[in-house]
């Protein structure tokens, strides 16, 4: 009796403490609710407002993946597209910029996965903000079309400078839709639908800043695919005037201009060369002379410094490495997405290429140096005119260096290489640098970045990381 | 509806029990009263506790060893007495009407003593009631004597199980490991209590960028105001702690008032930091291509290629320079002193505390020598910018309101002021610039300033101390604890307490200042970052206890928790400073940012605890938690617990050895959780700004993929074991667990070319963690004049990363997450050989097999754990000159395990200037390789191998540390009273990190830098400076 007296004691006791547990509490939503002002739910974006938001999001991501993202580590291909190929040299002291300067990429190297990830983030952003533009915002169809150009932008830089078995996700869906490898002719095309999409927004022959970026884009792309005849076409639809250009511009205030930071600023990117070491004893073949050559459409100097009566070269971000650096660019200067020399030198390969007709190539070349033009923070000064070499070899060796300098550091070079090799009959040994590496090792055998190994582990449709690793 | 009705019912309940039990507190009731003395001497001991078996009543011995219990039923009771050092003690009593029953006790000395008090979720148990392994630590002690200077000093070491590892800078956070790693994606550091309440411990500050050491919130405490630290080990312990706690929880008591006259104690410290690393020399190749005479750097692959002749090794290294070292003596000092004392109705604890630690970082004599000549004053954070400041005040009142009613009232106040200096990962960090210098002084100047850069990198100390680090807490503790005893069978708790920290985090390079970075790094800038830290928590239980049965009794517990954690952070930025300022609104580029996060836990448990005889256990208890981080389609979550404990030796039928004084077995099986991040379920965009033809616009980026059906990790543990007390001098401790973590969070990368966050929290991972503990007591000698006692402590682990769920493996640049294989662990292409085939004695690379002298397989295997899987302790401690002085050691094993030397590594692919690559010298013309075959082979596998495997750098990292060693002098009393004229007084010398025994090839395999960080990747040594050692002497007094 006495223990059943207890226990009922004890059933009080619960009772009272249930009772005292939620006294005063509404056990739900007020003690819990947690609203976080950090962030932006996706049906706050559902407003004409939110669709402005949307669209000025993916130009955000679009500025990242071509001369933007000063962050070290997470530079855009065309930075790191331009270790592989020949116009900068590491100086940095990070181990996934050696593998690309040494073309030895490791599947998993971390920047190269940025940068993959990076071009496939302005697709899904402009996926998003697509729909809502459309639906919010319909009349506004230049901005709309923009759109179209930053994804068939980032599908063509994509199809430059990764491998073949690039997917193309859908990351708008949860959860994401995973994409199949589409060979890097595949994904040109996809990007050259992209651009037709956006140009048949426009009115018919439209010469605005994006009728023409969205045709230089795609001329680009037709290129990649072997598509002379096309990216005349293209081209020579409207007036592309030579000094026209289409900029991503950069503030101190909401982000760097990356050519500047990781090269003038930072030192991590040297001007490319042939010749190699602090002491300039190596011989790096294939390399154009970026540095050496005093080409006035890429300045490029030493940076001395003098003090206290010495002098001294300036040592690069490794501690090692003599600095050499190019005012091309300024922490706020803009970066031409596409621009009118892009056109002359599509004009000038179409006629080389198609026509077989170099003296009319030559003379492209020939009008380009007879005029000055911009160029980042500089105005080229009238060059000597060219002279035909005489040779193929050393009429196509000659085209393709003008375009490399002409456009430096703007992503186009890997792709160019690439094509040298697919297009031109090159082998990787006529192209990229090969022999000794000034850091001590050797050449390795790559000509692409590689589409990373998280794409391999964490896409079901990916079997290996590249289907190949061929230009 | 439902709730209000329900709400209604039990409110009647509750005032319906209020009513009966009213009614049987009218009876009259009886008190019990008595002292308690030491055997032998006679001595009455305070702080002795006095239960009444069966009852929610105890009291405890004043300073006269006195007791009084008040409002004890009438009827025949069992009286405990339990006090640390002494054997425990049980009278029976019979009291009946109004009485005052008189019970004295004579407790002796006991060498060893299985029964204590521990802390639980639930209030104050009998350790002997427990079914899980509770290790205490008496920091008070440990305080007194050791050379700690934060509370994760207390835990290294001391409890098997537990590992602590930390960074080398003054003021440099921790990992604290219990019972392995159980969390892929989430933090595995422990949460801390405080006096009943949830206390920040946050790990590291993302607005602290120092490159390695950053704090952990936990160090604020003094550990001076620390009575005691209880370690909950795993879910099966922590069950009731809610979600959040199955990484263990470290509970932590302070110090609190004792009844009596007024005592002063103070104290004074002093000592000196140094840091005896064998730090690595630089080297260098000088040479010459073929054919021509131009000076080259050349590793030993070109030379043995012909590519390069070598004309002499250069060797130097400024830490070997004692112009050019950064490294030199620090020193630390505290003074401090407490008060306590009062009346049984009111105790008082009052205590204060100044603490400066200042790190062994210094400014080399040539930079002193450089800025000198240049009448450039050389301001205190480029002279040691490595130190902190503390300050702590501490009242801790306990108020006796009735016999039925105790109020506890804790609150602290510390100021916290740390300086930290750029090293490990900071580009422009110190051990970036000294590991990776030249292997010779005169190796140019620093780019565009023009001094010498004197065998450092790329910038001198000079410029890299001129960027200050610092960050400056307030940080307010306080908690108050009800204790209601309406009735000898109820007890009712209430604690409600705040942890309020205030944190500023500061970064500022004045104009012209620093190192040139970059081409705008010494146009100046300043970051000013605020955020304040809260964490409130509300709990409430009751706990009813009582003997059903006389051989039967029962203890019931019913109990709320509520904790709501705020982190609100503002920054400011400011970039291109003017001369001579130093704000960010001075600066020509600003900005401004906002960080909140909020996490709520609601918690209801039950528990109920049958004792059978007083020497059989058994528990059972859930807890069911709702967090506002669960994903939308997750409502909440239940943990059960259960365990048994038992003094299996009380039985008749156990044979009663003469050797066996006391066994308990224990089993316990329980449930915990970890919450995700706050946000990590929701689906989101953030802020971003574009700039558009030279505009800045504010846009939306999409930012995180999100997870509705998130839901907490579950961790369950079973674990069992045994205490004992053997020979009348040993104890003994075993416990085995095993611990499974389900619905683990992964942090599942989302494919990039989804162009979509970098991954999303999925629960679908699984790992398992098993293990023994062991620890040994026994006193050896124990005589009045001489004493002698070791301890020892040992820990096992096995973890296992048991599935994945549908996600493949994880793969990062050092570890991977692969079922079956550890969490964190190494995984490489293995170098599996080597052969000098040209017999030339240096190891090359060749894409031709037949020149290949460095072999490496094809494949990334699991090349070791990443943390410790044996840990040991061994604790000897003598007593001499009638014990008045006391000598003891601390040495510390932990093995089986591999470390990341990073420094190594980035020296022999970067910096070119390591042992394997370059440590050649020319002997008779001929080029002899100083480097083994095996360190230059990790430097081809890794430079010149296309595998660039890491291998090589994954290293053996076993060691035995000379942790601590200490005396103390306790002066004789009667010296003390002539001399000093004080009550008592002790003089005692710590050291700490004497000597290092292991053959891990860095600089020390415990030097992590990424200690003080939330991260979950193996720790590794990266250009990060040695872990210094600590000369302290301290003087305590007692008025």
């Amino acid at each position: 009796m006495r223990g059943l007296a207890r226990v009922s004691r004890l059933g009080m006791l619960a009772v009272a403490l249930i009772a005292a547990g939620t006294l005063g509490c509404d056990v739900n939503d007020k003690l819990l609710s947690a609203t976080d002002p950090d962030l932006i739910n996706p049906s706050d974006l559902d407003t004409p407002e939110g669709a402005t938001a949307l669209r000025v999001g993916a130009l955000r991501r679009w500025q990242l993946a071509t001369g933007g993202d000063n962050s070290n580590g997470r530079e855009s291909t065309w930075l790191t597209g331009g270790l592989l190929a020949d116009e900068w040299a590491t100086s940095s002291t990070f181990v996934q910029n050696d593998e690309l300067d040494e073309r030895r990429i490791k599947l998993d190297n971390s920047t190269v996965t940025f940068d993959f990830r990076k071009l496939e983030q302005v697709r899904t952003a402009v996926n998003q903000a697509l729909p809502a533009m459309t639906k919010w915002r319909p009349t506004e169809t230049a901005n709309i079309a923009e759109l179209y150009l930053a994804r068939g932008q980032a599908e063509m830089q994509l199809a430059s400078d990764f491998c073949n078995g690039i997917p193309l996700s859908d990351g708008t869906t949860s959860p994401v839709t995973p994409g199949k490898q589409l060979m890097v002719a595949q994904v040109f095309d996809v990007a050259i639908a992209t651009l037709d999409s956006g140009l048949a927004l426009l009115p018919a022959n439209d010469a605005s800043d994006i009728g023409r970026a969205l045709r230089v884009i795609k001329a680009r792309a037709l290129l990649g695919n072997a598509k002379f005849s096309d990216a005349r076409q293209t081209i020579d639809a409207i007036s592309i005037p030579t000094d026209w250009t289409y900029n991503h511009t950069y503030a101190a205030t909401s982000g760097s201009n990356a050519i500047w930071g990781q090269a003038m600023s930072g030192m991590r990117y040297l001007v490319g060369d042939s010749l190699e070491g602090n002491s300039r004893n190596l011989l790096v073949k294939n390399n154009i002379p970026f540095f050496s050559s005093q080409d006035p459409r890429v300045p490029a100097n030493y940076t001395i410094n003098v003090k206290n009566g010495k002098a001294d070269t300036t040592k690069s971000q490794d501690g090692l490495t003599y600095a050499r650096t190019t005012p091309l660019w300024g922490q706020e200067t803009a970066v031409a997405v596409a621009n009118g020399i892009d056109a002359r030198l599509i004009e000038a390969e179409v006629a080389y290429h198609l026509d077989q007709d170099f003296p009319a190539a030559l003379a492209i070349l020939n009008g380009l140096r007879s005029a000055q033009h911009k160029l980042g923070t500089i105005t080229t000064p009238v060059m000597t005119p060219l002279v035909d070499p005489g040779t193929p070899d050393a009429r196509l060796t000659m085209l393709f260096r003008e375009k490399a300098f002409w456009t430096f550091s703007r992503g186009q070079r890997l792709g160019d290489m690439r094509r040298l090799i697919r297009q031109y009959g090159l082998t990787a040994d006529q192209v990229f640098p090969t022999g000794e590496h000034y850091r001590g090792g050797t050449y390795g055998t790559d000509v692409n970045l590689p589409v990373p190994k998280e794409e391999e582990f964490n896409n079901p449709n990916v079997t290996q990381s590249c289907l190949d690793r061929n230009a | 509806m439902q709730l209000r009705r329900w709400r209604s019912l039990a409110s009647s309940a509750f005032a319906l029990a209020l009513l009966v039990g009213s009614a049987a507190a009218a009876q009259a009731q009886a008190t019990i009263a008595g002292r308690v003395t030491a055997a032998g001497t006679g001595e009455p001991l305070q702080e002795a506790r006095v239960i009444l078996v069966g009852t929610s009543f105890f009291g405890s011995t004043t300073a006269d060893g006195r007791y009084t219990i008040h409002n004890v039923p009438a009827g025949s009771h069992t009286v405990r007495v339990i006090r640390v050092g002494y054997a425990e003690q049980r009278k029976p009593v019979t009291v009946s009407g109004a009485e005052t029953a008189t019970l004295d006790f004579v407790l002796t000395q006991a060498v060893v003593q299985l029964e204590q008090v521990v802390t639980t979720a639930t209030g104050d148990q009998l350790k002997t009631e427990i079914g899980n392994a509770v290790a205490t630590i008496d920091a008070a002690k440990v305080v007194e004597t050791a050379p700690v200077s934060s509370i994760q000093d207390v835990l290294a070491s001391r409890t098997p199980g537990v590992t602590v590892t930390g960074g080398s800078q003054v003021g440099g956070g921790s990992r604290v490991r219990i019972r392995g790693n159980s969390s892929l994606s989430l933090d595995n550091d422990p949460i801390y209590i405080i006096d009943g309440v949830r206390m920040t411990s946050n790990s590291g500050s993302t607005s602290l960028f120092t490159g390695g050491a950053t704090p952990n919130r936990a160090n604020d405490l003094s550990p001076d105001d620390i009575e005691r630290i209880e370690v909950v080990k795993g879910p099966s312990a922590a069950t009731l702690y809610g979600t959040d706690a199955a990484n263990g929880v470290v509970v932590i008591t302070t110090k609190k008032g004792r009844a009596g006259a007024a005592r002063w104690n103070a104290w004074a410290e002093g000592g000196l930091l140094q840091d005896n690393s064998d730090y690595p020399y630089n080297y260098t190749i000088a040479g010459h291509s073929p054919g021509k005479t131009a000076y080259r750097e050349c590793g030993m692959p070109l030379v043995s290629s012909g590519s390069c002749i070598m004309d002499s090794l250069r060797v130097y290294s400024p830490f070997h320079d004692p112009d050019a070292t950064p490294i030199g003596t620090g020193h630390r000092s505290k003074f401090g002193a407490n008060l306590s004392g009062g009346t049984d109705q009111l105790k008082y604890f009052v205590s204060g505390e100044r603490e400066d630690e200042v790190g062994v970082l210094q400014l080399p004599q040539f930079e002193r020598d450089r800025l000198n000549a240049a009448s450039v004053p050389i301001a205190d954070n480029w002279s040691r910018p490595n130190d902190q400041y503390r300050y702590s005040w501490r009242a801790n009142l306990t108020n006796a309101v009735s016999p039925k009613l105790d109020l506890q009232f804790n609150s602290s106040l510390t100021h916290v002021d740390t300086r930290y200096a750029t090293e490990s990962n900071a580009t422009a960090g110190i051990g970036s610039q000294i590991f990776g210098g030249a292997g010779y002084q005169d190796n140019g100047l620093v780019s565009g300033l023009g001094t010498p850069k004197h065998g450092y990198r790329a910038w001198t100390p000079g410029y890299t101390f001129q960027e200050l680090n610092e960050q400056r807490v307030n940080r307010f503790i306080a908690s108050s604890n009800a204790n209601w005893r309406p009735f000898s069978w109820m007890q009712n708790r209430a604690d409600v307490g705040l942890d309020y920290a205030n944190r500023m985090d500061l970064n500022l390079d004045k104009n012209g200042q620093g190192p040139p970075v970059n081409s705008t790094y010494r146009l100046g800038f300043k970051e000013d970052n605020r955020t304040v830290l809260r964490n409130f928590t509300a709990n409430l239980s009751s706990t009813a206890t009582f003997n059903i049965l006389p051989t039967l009794s029962s203890r019931s517990t019913l109990g709320a928790q509520y904790v709501n954690y705020l982190f609100d952070q503002n920054d400011a930025y400011g970039g291109t400073l003017g001369p001579g300022t130093q704000t960010p609104n001075s600066a020509a580029i600003q900005s401004a940012s906002e960080a909140t996060t909020i996490s709520k836990t609601l918690g209801f448990f039950a528990e109920e605890t049958f004792g059978f005889r007083d020497r059989l256990f058994v528990t059972g208890a859930a807890r069911m938690d709702q967090n506002s981080a669960f994903g939308t389609a997750f409502q909440h979550v239940v943990y059960p617990k259960a365990s048994v404990s038992y003094v299996i030796s009380d039985e008749s039928y156990f044979p009663h050895y003469s050797w066996v004084d006391q066994l308990r077995l224990r089993a316990a099986y329980g449930a915990s959780g970890r919450q995700p991040g706050p946000n990590d379920a929701l689906r989101y965009f953030s802020g971003a700004t574009a700039n558009l033809k030279g505009v800045d616009t504010p846009g939306a980026i999409y930012s995180a993929v999100g997870n509705p059906n998130l839901k907490p990790e579950r961790t369950t543990e079973a674990e069992t074991g045994l205490d004992a007390k053997l020979f009348g001098r040993a104890s003994v401790e075993l416990t085995y667990y095993s611990k499974i973590t389900k619905d683990a969070l992964i942090e599942a990368i989302v494919p990039p070319s989804a162009g979509a966050a970098n991954s999303v929290f999925e629960n679908i991972g699984s790992v398992k963690n098993a293990g023994f503990e062991g620890a040994i007591f026994t006193s050896l000698v124990d005589r009045p004049a001489f004493g002698l006692d070791i301890s020892i402590n040992g820990s096992i682990n096995d973890n296992k990363l048991v599935s994945l769920g549908d996600v493949d493996e994880q793969v990062h640049t050092t570890w991977r997450a692969v079922a079956g294989y550890p969490l964190f662990g190494f995984w490489a292409q293995p170098i599996t050989g080597w052969q000098d085939k040209n017999g030339d004695g240096i190891l090359t690379h060749s894409d031709t097999a037949s020149l290949n002298e460095v072999f490496v397989g094809p494949n990334e295997i699991f090349r070791g754990y990443s943390s410790p899987r044996y840990t040991g302790g061994l604790m000897p401690g003598i007593d001499l000159f009638n014990k008045h002085l006391r000598i003891t050691s601390l040495f510390d094993y932990k093995g089986g395990y591999k470390w990341y030397n990073n420094t190594e590594r980035i020296r022999c692919v970067s910096r070119q200037n390591c042992n394997g690559l370059m440590n050649a010298k020319l002997v008779d013309g001929r080029v002899v390789p100083q480097a083994s075959f095996e360190e230059q082979a990790m430097v081809v596998a890794t430079r010149d191998d296309p595998a660039r495997t890491l291998d090589g750098f994954f290293q053996p990292a076993s060691f035995v540390r000379w942790r601590e060693f200490t005396a103390t002098w306790n002066i004789p009393n009667n010296w003390t009273a002539r001399y000093l004229r004080s009550r008592s007084a002790s003089l005692n010398f710590a050291a700490r990190n004497l000597h290092l025994w292991t053959k891990y090839r860095g600089i020390d395999p415990e030097i992590d830098r990424l200690a003080g960080t939330s991260g979950n990747s193996p720790g590794e040594e990266f250009q990060t400076l040695g872990i210094p050692s600590y000369f302290t002497f301290r003087l305590t007094l007692g008025f």
